[in-house]
């Protein structure tokens, strides 16, 4: 557990009086695909980001590839960083930029000058031919001088795992990947992800709504609850009635605060 | 319709009493209009005169006097000059200036509020003034001009960049956070290309403002074809002034034209 490549202990925050985060531990090992699961409100997007750093958190530990979020130095931030993967619900591509330009975006952290060795005009050869057999691998190279707007949402969510596996990065997090895709590509982009983390033995830890998908894909299911770890167990010997149970009673962290002030 | 007043009653009054806010602004309108009209001393036999004055100024510019054309393009030239010299190095500094300044991009709220505050009184002091305090610092001349139209742009070039900064939405940026990357290159790679095309409208508009008011600057001796201008009126050479008139106008409406053609064409 300790040497997991992604660990969080403990973890508070709070969004003003809002208690979002209550004490959350996991890990995620290597070569670990797991799923988080949780109605909506319950704070998974928040956990999310506060491992990447992106948001703050009161108190705990998140530790990303050896490296502690919470008491980073902006330069260690950005190193934990360009380890670690996110695949976003809206893909986040830039519009204006064809996909190859977006998928070579995805070293922007690692290279000196940044900005300047990834744009397509001056990036390297050896980043250029990586470039365009990220997109290869999730089956887009013909696609490389589209713009997102020319693509369809499933595959734009692939050029935005391209960006993510141009960074070769050991811990991917995906926040809710398919929940603006219909279900053949939804399915598509999860067989996707789930086969680049055994090929490369990533820890992933991906978010879902399709309690039967969580269930198919999910190595370990992690269930959260109004702020906090209710199920953590591998998926075989999670029951549906568990699950379920994740979507009933007090699920959301402003519940309780509406209630006190009702 | 006819339901609801029956119901209520009565018919709303026909006339409401004004706020005692509204009343003491209409009052005070008035009044100062009355003491501006009354200050500037309009009666008939001004007006008369006026009129008179203005056929006869009429019938001593036509026909334009072309002769000394030369010159005259010579000037217009440098008017362009002036124009476009300033705007690109107005529209240049203009782009940090605009990231300094939107909320978004900021390093740090210090540092916005300071670009606010030039960007706002690079703007709000208008270009004859630029050209007047520049022609104490610099000398007579088109530098003058140019630094004049590079402050003007600024004012109204960086503050509709930073606007469109604030308006791009946050995912791609945030996307490129999450990679590693360093907040110029976040910048660069997300904020700008989304804003490109809007700032490239923005610019153009700058191009065309910058020809109206170079045109102007020479009045005050900030060099190009006002100073030409002015020194025909006052030589009351007024067909001279006339085709000088005739030349910044076909200047400025075929500027506007292409403008407008590029706009369409790109955007």
């Amino acid at each position: 557990m300790t040497d997991a490549p992604l660990i969080a202990r403990d973890v508070h925050a709070s969004y003003g009086k809002l208690h979002v985060l209550r004490g959350i531990t996991l890990s995620v090992g290597s070569a670990e695909g797991a799923v988080l699961l949780g109605a909506n409100g319950c704070g998974k997007s928040t956990l999310m980001r506060a491992l990447n750093g992106l948001e703050r958190i009161e108190r705990g530990e998140i530790i990303a590839n050896g490296i502690s979020i919470p008491s980073a130095s902006r330069a260690q931030l950005r190193k934990a960083r360009a380890g670690m993967g996110y695949v976003f619900q809206q893909f986040n591509l830039v519009p204006q930029l064809t996909a190859y330009q977006n998928v070579l975006f995805g070293i922007m952290g690692q290279r000196p000058l940044g900005i300047l060795n990834c744009l397509n005009m001056f990036a390297s050869h050896e980043d250029r031919e990586r470039a365009l057999e990220c997109l290869h691998r999730v089956g887009l190279s013909d696609r490389a001088e589209h713009r997102p707007s020319e693509l369809s949402g499933g595959q734009q969510q692939r050029v935005a795992i391209a960006r993510m596996l141009m960074q070769s990065p050991r811990i991917v997090i995906a926040d809710e990947p398919i929940a603006s895709l219909d279900p053949k590509a939804g399915r598509e982009v999860l067989e996707l992800l789930w086969r680049i983390v055994d090929e490369d033995r990533l820890s992933l830890l991906c978010t879902l709504h399709q309690l039967d998908l969580a269930r198919e894909f999910g190595t370990r299911l992690i269930g959260m609850k109004a702020g906090r770890i209710a199920l953590d167990c591998p998926a075989a010997d999670v029951a549906r009635s568990d699950l379920d149970a994740l979507y009933h009673g007090q699920v959301r962290v402003d519940e309780t605060l509406e209630r006190t002030a009702a | 319709m006819t339901d609801q007043t029956a119901s209520s009653g009565r018919a709303p009054a026909r006339f409401r009493r004004p706020s005692p806010l509204a009343f003491v602004l209409v009052i005070g309108f008035a009044a100062f209009f009355v003491q501006g009209l009354v200050g500037a001393d309009v009666s008939l036999d001004r007006l008369q005169r006026g009129a008179f004055n203005f056929v006869r100024f009429i019938s001593m510019a036509i026909p334009p006097d072309f002769t000394r054309w030369p010159r005259m393009a010579a000037s217009m030239l440098e008017t362009l000059n002036i124009a476009i010299v300033g705007v690109a190095f107005g529209c240049l500094f203009s782009i940090p200036l605009a990231f300094l300044a939107a909320t978004n991009t900021a390093p740090h709220p210090i540092v916005r509020t300071i670009a606010r505050l030039f960007i706002s009184i690079s703007r709000t002091i208008p270009d004859l003034i630029w050209a007047l305090i520049f022609v104490v610092a610099v000398g007579l001349g088109p530098l003058a001009g140019i630094l004049a139209i590079i402050m003007d742009t600024i004012g109204y070039a960086a503050r509709f960049y930073s606007e469109r900064f604030e308006e791009v939405p946050p995912g791609p940026s945030q996307a490129l956070t999450a990679t590693g990357a360093g907040r110029v290159s976040v910048i660069l790679g997300a904020i700008l290309p989304e804003s490109f095309a809007s700032m490239t409208a923005t610019s153009l508009y700058s191009v065309e403002k910058s020809i109206r008011s170079a045109v102007t600057l020479g009045l005050v001796g900030a060099g190009g074809i006002g100073v030409e201008l002015s020194t025909a009126m006052r030589l009351f050479q007024y067909d001279v002034a006339a085709a000088i008139i005739l030349v910044i106008l076909v200047a400025v409406i075929g500027f506007e034209h292409l403008s407008t053609i590029i706009r369409r064409r790109l955007l």
